[in-house]
């Protein structure tokens, strides 16, 4: 089971390929702004718990995404009036998504392709 | 230019962050405890989910940081301590450093002054020293007027004193300078080295 808990330039054979956690990040900031501890429950619960996300991991991604203004984050009361810090997606943030998962679908394809050759592959 | 601010609300940046993560950890053991564990255990649960958190929150520091010069700086700030516990040392170091550093700007200084930098007068390339065919550079005031009485090469003639008053009518202790225009110089002028002097304005 791939689990996301390492920073980029470590990997070892759980791990995403660099930048599949930031890419997960802005998908679901994309669905609906959302604080640290809401996103890491909602990664777990969309991929079926095939994914486990190392909490704390999440940190240093949503810094590098705040620092590339890919990301814009407020203070303010949840639904169960607990103080949290919301993110939220910028458009610049949907086009390095588009690009992101553009980029990994070509990806995808080819690795496909190279597994196996003989099975069309759809687009 | 967007990092000259992120300067100035790093502080900001780095409370934020340290708020989030607590009140991370601090919601996912309220969770724990619905879900039936004790305080305790959830506790300790939630920073095991979590991870190292020293390690992520320096982490995610690090993005708002330039980590070469940060290096830089606290090796900076501990050399500094180091010297501030040992005030002997650093008293000697720095005795040796000036004088040593002194020393040399002074020779340099003079050096400059005396033989890298030319006169501060218009066409210093065309002050030349006057000698005699053996190569001495002295002369006597009398000498002086006769080589201005008879001059025929140079525009103009001046006399000068090394770092001396003693020079004096009769005495071989003044130099005498040549001024040319033209570039080429006669045969008979030996020698053009620029010595110091204070000049009278030549054409």
């Amino acid at each position: 089971m791939p689990v996301v808990n390492r920073a980029m330039t470590e990997t070892n054979s759980r791990d995403l390929f660099p930048g599949a956690l930031e890419m997960m990040i802005l998908e679901s900031l994309r669905r609906e702004p959302a604080h640290g501890y809401a996103l890491v429950q909602h990664i777990q619960q969309r991929s079926n718990n095939l994914l486990q996300v190392e909490e704390g991991s999440l940190y240093p991604a949503l810094q590098r995404l705040l620092k590339a203004k890919l990301v814009k984050a407020v203070w303010e009361l949840s639904s169960t009036n607990r103080r949290v810090r919301t993110y939220q997606i910028t458009a610049a943030g949907l086009r390095r998504l588009e690009q992101q998962i553009s980029s990994f679908e070509r990806m995808f394809e080819g690795i496909s392709l190279v597994l196996n050759p003989g099975r069309a592959t759809t687009s | 230019m967007d990092w000259i601010p992120q300067i100035f609300r790093r502080r900001k940046f780095y409370d934020d962050l340290s708020e989030e993560i607590r009140l991370h950890i601090e919601e996912r053991t309220e969770q724990l405890m619905r879900d039936g564990m004790s305080a305790e255990e959830a506790t300790r649960a939630a920073q095991r989910a979590f991870g190292n958190r020293t390690l992520l929150e320096e982490r995610s520091r690090e993005v708002w940081q330039w980590p070469t010069l940060e290096s830089i700086w606290a090796d900076m700030r501990f050399a500094l301590r180091q010297l501030r516990k040992s005030p002997g040392f650093t008293i000697t170091a720095v005795l040796t450093l000036t004088l040593a550093i002194g020393a040399n700007a002074v020779v340099f200084g003079i050096l400059n002054a005396l033989i890298l930098r030319p006169l501060s007068v218009p066409q210093a390339e065309s002050l030349l020293v006057v000698q005699h065919g053996s190569g001495v550079a002295s002369h006597s005031y009398p000498d002086y007027l006769d080589l201005r009485r008879r001059n025929r090469s140079f525009d103009d003639m001046a006399v000068f004193c090394y770092l001396s008053v003693r020079a004096g009518y009769g005495q071989r202790s003044i130099q005498c300078l040549g001024i040319r225009n033209q570039r080429k110089l006669p045969r008979r002028i030996a020698h053009s080295t620029v010595p110091w002097a204070i000049l009278p304005r030549f054409r």
